[in-house]
């Protein structure tokens, strides 16, 4: 290798560098300051504490916002994932014309802006009177995460060989038992990937909850409304956990997916 | 031999397009019955009509006396043999084996000394840990034959479950089926485009052409008694020769034709006019001295095949083709392209096509 090379390499090697530390400083310096004070734009080291942390959990406010936030994803999550598979399942056995329509259906929320969607559904609701409360945000994360689940679960069923399900029912097995023991193993992966992808993609909503939440909050607009009045350390203290927690989720996901992949190269 | 399958009138169609064309045929116990044809001839879906999983749009497929047009595919003494092999991949081999059981609700002890039994049957006792991933094509051809042997149905339907292996281990699984059939004692019905796999394995064939049933019949039948011109091209090689008949008598029946003129066997039974289509095999075609009932025909290649040769052989005109095969290549040697042989055909193994 000659020496212009070799600068080439550090430079590309310091420029990647300097990208991932844009790209991921915010992210440090929120944690980095859920632990320290600064004042006056210098870090105070001696300041360490925990103490958002604790005080976190007497923020009533934050906590309550947090648990509601948690019902909506579960509840979205079984939703979604029951409706997406139902749909997915039609869609890939269906010979019905109506099936592109109903791909297009599926979609049109996820791909209009949400701000349409929201107000769309507001006024739906009203329409039937069906007052705003987190029921409401979960039907609107359904339909707005269904195209999602949606897709990943019909991926993986048009993976699968139609004489799977032949066979099952040839070797004497109910539309029942064929979908228990046989269809159901064999995507159960996509289900819990789909699951947990709609549960993140609920639990940061913000949009379309704005519209159709009634008198509760849920997690991401708690901090909005936190944000506007002055940063505190607690704010720091839950995007933190949060953080986490989704990196957790995350991993998850991918362990699943590299495991199976494994499973699949014997 | 009893008589266990029927398909009468039976046809196909999706949409506009035909798929099989007024299908007839009836299938013995114990039977190991082909269907031959080309892919896209409808030979799938023949199987798939008998195994249930589409309906025919018309006739009447007959178990034992019973029309099973409108039975669900559980309710029939059936399994099938998928060409993919499509084992269960989230089971291993045993599970694979014993789902027929399990979902009879057959108690485990039964299940697992059964499932041994057939796994020892195809030659897998030491596979049943094994999930289906890690096993070769032949051994997931043999499980998924293991997983219908199980449920003893009356019938196994194959649907090309060779297609899918070379040509070495193709030949092993031929070998293994034929074995595994006179064992278990058990009607195989089984699909394939390979004539030679046909021929290898199968008390009847009945070749598929254009939707349509050519001919059914034992190998020997079809190779020595072809009932039309296709299927006399079909397996080997045949001379097909337009002839007319000139005169005949009880005994025989003399006819002219563009290599000159011969006698054949007057066979009463046969309908025919007085043009007719006389085909016989390379191989049925002698080299003699003249004679009175030979023809002379002018060699235009002679293709050397070890201790035999080939050869291809004109009338004098030029316009007819005559294919002479299993020429002994000691006679071969001294004949030369462009000079005359005389020939007579073998008549005891010609075919007399009135189409």
């Amino acid at each position: 290798m000659t020496r212009s090379e070799n600068y080439t390499k550090y430079l590309l090697a310091c420029l990647t560098g300097l990208i991932v530390a844009a790209l991921y400083a915010p992210i440090v310096l929120t944690i980095f300051y859920s632990f320290y004070k600064s004042r006056k734009g210098k870090v105070d080291w001696g300041s360490f504490s925990y103490e958002p942390y604790t005080k976190l959990i007497f923020e009533r406010q934050i906590l309550e916002s947090l648990m509601n936030s948690i019902y909506v994803g579960v509840v979205t999550v079984i939703c979604s994932v029951i409706i997406g598979f139902y749909f997915a399942n039609y869609y890939h056995t269906s010979k019905s014309k109506m099936k592109e329509f109903l791909q297009f259906i599926i979609f049109l929320p996820f791909l209009l802006p949400p701000i349409i969607t929201g107000l769309s559904l507001l006024i739906f609701f009203r329409e039937i009177n069906l007052p705003r409360s987190l029921n409401t945000v979960v039907i609107g994360h359904t339909i707005f995460v269904l195209a999602i689940v949606f897709k990943i679960i019909l991926n993986k069923l048009e993976t699968l060989k139609p004489s799977l399900m032949e066979s099952a029912y040839d070797l004497g097995a109910s539309k029942w038992q064929a979908f228990y023991y046989v269809l159901l193993p064999n995507i159960k992966l996509s289900l819990i990937i789909a699951g947990l992808l709609a549960f993140t993609i609920s639990l940061d909503e913000t949009l379309i909850t704005l519209f159709l939440i009634g008198n509760d909050t849920t997690w991401p607009i708690k901090l909005w409304a936190k944000m506007r009045v002055g940063f505190s350390k607690q704010v720091n203290a839950s995007v933190t956990l949060i953080l986490i927690l989704t990196s957790l989720l995350v991993l998850l996901i991918a362990s699943i997916i590299s495991r199976s992949e494994r499973k699949i190269m014997y | 031999m009893s008589e266990i399958l029927e398909l009468k009138n039976v046809s196909k169609q999706y949409g506009e397009t035909k798929v099989l064309d007024n299908i007839n045929f009836k299938i013995n116990n114990n039977e190991f019955f082909t269907i031959l044809g080309s892919s896209g001839s409808g030979k799938s879906t023949i199987i798939r009509m008998i195994g249930g999983f589409t309906k025919p749009s018309a006739g009447e497929i007959i178990y034992e006396n019973n029309i099973i047009n409108d039975e669900p595919i559980f309710n029939r003494p059936f399994n099938t043999v998928f060409q993919d092999y499509a084992l269960f991949p989230n089971m291993n081999v045993f599970d694979n084996v014993g789902f027929g059981l399990k979902i009879k609700n057959i108690n485990k002890g039964e299940i697992e000394k059964k499932v041994l039994d057939v796994l020892a049957v195809v030659g897998l006792e030491n596979f049943s840990k094994r999930m289906p991933q890690e096993l070769s094509g032949g051994q997931q051809q043999r499980v998924a034959l293991a997983r219908a042997i199980i449920c003893e149905p009356k019938i196994i339907l194959l649907d090309e479950p060779l297609g899918a292996l070379d040509a070495e281990l193709r030949k092993q699984m031929q070998l293994f089926l034929k074995e595994i059939q006179k064992k278990i004692q058990i009607t195989f019905i089984f699909i394939t485009h390979d004539q030679e796999e046909a021929i290898f394995l199968s008390d009847r064939i009945a070749v598929l052409n254009k939707h349509k049933f050519e001919q059914i019949g034992s190998p020997k039948d079809l190779y020595y008694s072809p009932q039309t011109t296709y299927m006399a091209k079909f397996f080997g090689e045949c001379n097909l020769i337009n002839c007319s008949v000139i005169n005949e008598d009880s005994k025989s029946v003399k006819v002219s034709s563009k290599f000159g003129n011969f006698v054949i066997p007057n066979n009463a039974t046969l309908n025919r006019d007085l043009d007719f289509v006389y085909g016989i095999r390379p191989e049925e075609v002698k080299l003699v001295a003249k004679n009175e009932n030979s023809m002379r025909v002018k060699i235009r290649d002679i293709s050397f095949k070890g201790s035999t040769s080939t050869i291809n052989a004109t009338n004098e005109n030029e316009d007819a083709l005559l294919k002479i095969q299993n020429i002994s290549s000691n006679i071969s040697q001294s004949l030369s392209v462009g000079t005359y042989i005389d020939v007579e055909f073998n008549t005891e193994f010609g075919s007399i096509f009135t189409e």
